[in-house]
């Protein structure tokens, strides 16, 4: 059955425990086409490809494939069968195996009665496959040998080995140098002209005019614009993805701003370099940046979490080295990682633990259970966090309240700076301005507040402050009666200042 | 949001009665195999049996002890039964030959032990070699030692210390009964109710999380292998003077009874889990199931293949209720 569209997704909804990730959106590529996804953090857009590729369950909403309706209880595995396929960020090739086989993994050709690999048919088959791309690898080399790029074309060659239909590529270019983005564009125009249609995720705006026709915008789980590539301009998807206008969600209230408190010269850090900053009493710095800008690593070579290969650090003035957090504890410095899960929380530990564990040294050798008990109550109430008791795991409660008692172990230490990571990240809107709310009155009591995010609008809606990270540098500073997010935005994303 | 707060409380009793489930599960086996032994075997169920039982235990458990807190922070310490022959023989050997008073020769088997597992712990926690590695080469480095030292069985002929190992409290507790649950009420304590037992639990639960919450996570884990050597120093001095000789080859191949036990207590191999309450049932489930078969005259060999598919069957009991089977 023919129709327009090789691929049409009607109506997607899907509903996250406390946010509507995904509300009714449409998206539809036809045969040959690249279409752009784009859209802030949080837009939607990854839900969208979990939802086409199997890995998620749609709440409402179908999927054509060339007209006809994928049942949604096709797995993964199942969709790749009709010609869906998803490169994703971290590629799964084995390093220690070779090209051919890393192609052909699970379905290797084999030959006699004990089914042992036929070596001769399995080169051939690479071969044919290299060929048909232009790729000039021999089959036999191990995948480990490859660059990033070139490991990435034999993910994508995985992908195609198959009868693929649809290929979807998220952030492909993330890990790439400028060369190797030029190589893989070619490929991508190849493969289209080959008759595969290209669903292109992405937030970098000069890769979407490079190597796409179609453009969809994402905002807060909604399409909000459908273009042609060669229609649009840089200005207009700026505008469509940052859309609203401020609301009243960040409830911002001008606190005293006093004397420095943190100061940085020189740093360097993995891909941060020269990265120099003061943060102030009562202020909120805004780091922003898009994944891989160099944020993250400029804080945690602050704290000693990663190794600061140049630079100096001064608190209050003073002059001082931090190897870890053990030590930037000392020197009032708290840190609300990204990774709730992995970095802030022991999760399978109660929310009592998790709480005091900053503080121990103050509840004796033998836990002065009273003591703790009160600072506990004192901090859930503070906080709002909603649990049945301390003594529940942390695991149990819903990502805003863990998240608020990743803040509380922190505040309980009493920190002078407080440098959090994204921390909105994966909690719902309501709990989001709670966490707004409460970063504006530890400014009232004169913590100054560091604060990494890649969500543009609570940059721009808490900040006193933003410095503009890309590349691993600072590219940009403003103040907050200058900001406009069109402007911070495309420091960010491509333009020139 | 009241619907929301209700699921958070409905999960948390759950997993509030699976934390309790194991302990309540161990218990209503041990009941059960009482019974069940007891109605096989008359003698099974007297009370010099308990004894006997429990006597078989006291070893076991006091090692228990160390192993539990180190394998809480998802470690492991398989050297303990060498470093108890090391501390066993060179112990006899002062008593006997150098007329050392008791408390010295206390004092002497804890040190070994300290001294030991601070080996295994500055390997683990700060040159960061795996757990199971490091004791499975300091298990034969130790137990190369103790032959070192002698090869020759040494008779343990100290009256105080024939008495730790032999004597009876008022002719029907053993004392080293009394001592083992000395280990267990301090290791049951420091786990519960000291911020070192919370740091345990903490570095077991997420060590990256603890380290940037500020914990020095090596030195917590440092730590646990020097209790676990002391433990096990301890242990192998005990268990010479409940032989009446102390031999270089002591405890060599029942490692894993210690490991076997806690596991069955609850324990979780990947850390964070596990409680020394849970670790005294396993041990006991374990003593029993042995002791009944010995007292029903099956042979040692049957022993083995019986002690090891509870454990199997334990631990699969536990695989399934984790809902990890349906996951796949």
């Amino acid at each position: 059955m023919g129709s327009e569209y090789r691929l049409q997704m009607k109506g997607i909804t899907k509903q996250f425990p406390g946010v509507l990730a995904l509300d009714g959106v449409d998206l539809e590529v036809k045969a040959g086409e690249v279409l752009a996804v784009i859209g802030e953090n949080g837009a939607g857009k990854s839900t969208m490809m979990k939802i086409l590729s199997g890995a998620l369950l749609n709440d409402h909403g179908e999927i054509y494939l060339d007209g006809e309706l994928v049942p949604p209880e096709k797995n993964a595995r199942e969709r790749l069968d009709l010609g869906i396929a998803i490169i994703y960020q971290e590629l799964n090739y084995l390093d220690e195996m070779t090209i051919a086989e890393n192609l052909f993994m699970g379905e290797l050709p084999v030959k006699g009665a004990f089914k042992t690999v036929d070596f001769k048919k399995l080169r051939k088959q690479a071969q044919e496959l290299l060929n048909k791309f232009d790729l000039p690898y021999d089959p036999f080399t191990k995948v480990g040998t490859l660059t990033v790029a070139e490991k990435q074309m034999i993910e994508i060659l995985r992908a195609v080995s198959k009868d693929v239909k649809v290929l979807v590529m998220d952030e492909p270019t993330s890990a790439l140098s400028e060369t190797e983005i030029e190589q893989l564009y070619a490929f991508i125009k190849d493969l289209a002209s080959k008759g595969v249609s290209i669903l292109y995720i992405s937030h970098k705006l000069d890769e979407v005019f490079a190597v796409t026709d179609k453009i969809q915008v994402m905002r807060d789980g909604k399409r909000v614009g459908y273009l042609n590539t060669k229609d649009t301009t840089e200005e207009e998807l700026v505008e469509l993805m940052v859309g609203r206008e401020l609301s009243d969600m960040y409830p911002k209230e001008e606190a005293q701003i006093g004397e420095t408190v943190l100061e940085v010269k020189h740093l360097d850090c993995e891909i941060a370099h020269d990265v120099s900053f003061k943060v102030r009493k009562g202020e909120i710095l805004g780091l922003f940046g898009l994944l891989g800008s160099g944020r993250t690593e400029a804080v945690e070579g602050i704290l000693g979490k990663k190794e600061m290969t140049a630079g100096e650090i001064y608190i209050e003035g003073k002059q001082v080295t931090i190897k870890n957090m053990i030590e930037a504890k000392k020197y009032g410095l708290a840190y609300v990682p990204a990774s709730r899960k992995d970095e802030g929380l022991i999760l399978i530990q109660t929310v009592r633990a998790n709480t005091s564990v900053t503080v121990l040294d103050q509840l004796g050798a033998i836990i002065d259970k009273k003591k703790e008990t009160e600072l506990i109550d004192d901090w859930i109430k503070k906080l709002r966090i909603k649990t049945p008791s301390p003594d529940v795991p942390v695991d149990s409660l819903s990502g805003g309240n863990q998240q608020k008692v990743v803040l509380a172990k922190w505040l309980a230490a009493s920190p002078k700076v407080l440098i959090v990571n994204e921390p909105t990240r994966g909690i719902d809107v309501g709990a989001k301005v709670e966490i707004y709310k409460l970063l504006e009155e530890l400014c009232q009591e004169g913590i100054a507040v560091i604060m990494i995010s890649s969500e543009l609008p609570e940059t721009v809606g808490i900040a006193d402050r933003i410095l503009i990270f890309k590349e691993g540098e600072i590219k940009g500073e403003f103040d907050r009666k200058d900001f406009t997010q069109k402007q911070i935005l495309q420091i960010a994303v491509g333009g020139e200042q | 949001m009241k619907t929301n707060e209700a699921a958070v409380q409905k999960k948390s009793m759950k997993e509030r009665m699976g934390s309790m489930g194991n302990n309540l599960s161990l218990i209503i086996a041990i009941v059960a195999l009482w019974v069940v032994l007891g109605i096989a075997s008359p003698f099974f169920s007297s009370f010099d049996n308990l004894m006997n039982i429990l006597l078989a235990s006291a070893i076991t458990l006091i090692r228990a002890s160390g192993a539990t807190i180190a394998m809480i922070t998802g470690g492991m310490d398989l050297s303990q039964n060498a470093t108890g022959a090391i501390a066993g023989v060179v112990c006899a050997t002062v008593s006997v030959s150098m007329g050392a008073p008791v408390w010295l020769v206390i004092l002497l088997a804890l040190g070994i032990g300290l001294g030991f597992g601070a080996i295994n712990g500055v390997l683990i926690a700060y040159l960061k070699i795996n757990p199971i590695i490091t004791t499975i080469a300091t298990m034969q480095i130790f137990r190369g030692i103790a032959w070192l030292f002698t090869d020759v069985t040494i008779q343990v002929a100290d009256k105080s210390l024939i008495f730790m190992g032999r004597g009876y409290i008022g002719g029907v507790v053993p004392v080293s009964v009394l001592i083992a649950f000395g280990f267990f009420f301090l290791a049951f304590f420091l786990l519960k109710y000291t911020r070192f037992g919370r740091q345990v639990y903490m570095v077991g639960g997420n060590e990256t999380a603890s380290r940037l919450s500020g914990i020095n996570s090596n030195k917590i884990k440092f730590i646990c292998y020097l209790i676990s050597g002391l433990c096990a120093g301890f242990a192998g001095m005990l268990l010479s003077a409940q032989v009446g000789a102390a031999l270089p080859s002591s405890g060599a191949g029942t490692e894993m009874d210690v490991i076997a036990a806690i596991v069955l207590g609850g324990l979780s191999l990947s850390g964070g889990k596990g409680s020394m309450v849970g670790t005294l049932l396993g041990i006991l489930i374990l003593s029993i199931i042995a002791n009944g078969l010995q007292v029903m005259g099956v042979n040692q060999y049957v022993q083995w293949v019986v002690t090891g598919s509870i454990l199997i069957l334990a631990v699969l009991i536990d695989v399934i209720r984790s809902g990890a089977l349906k996951k796949q």
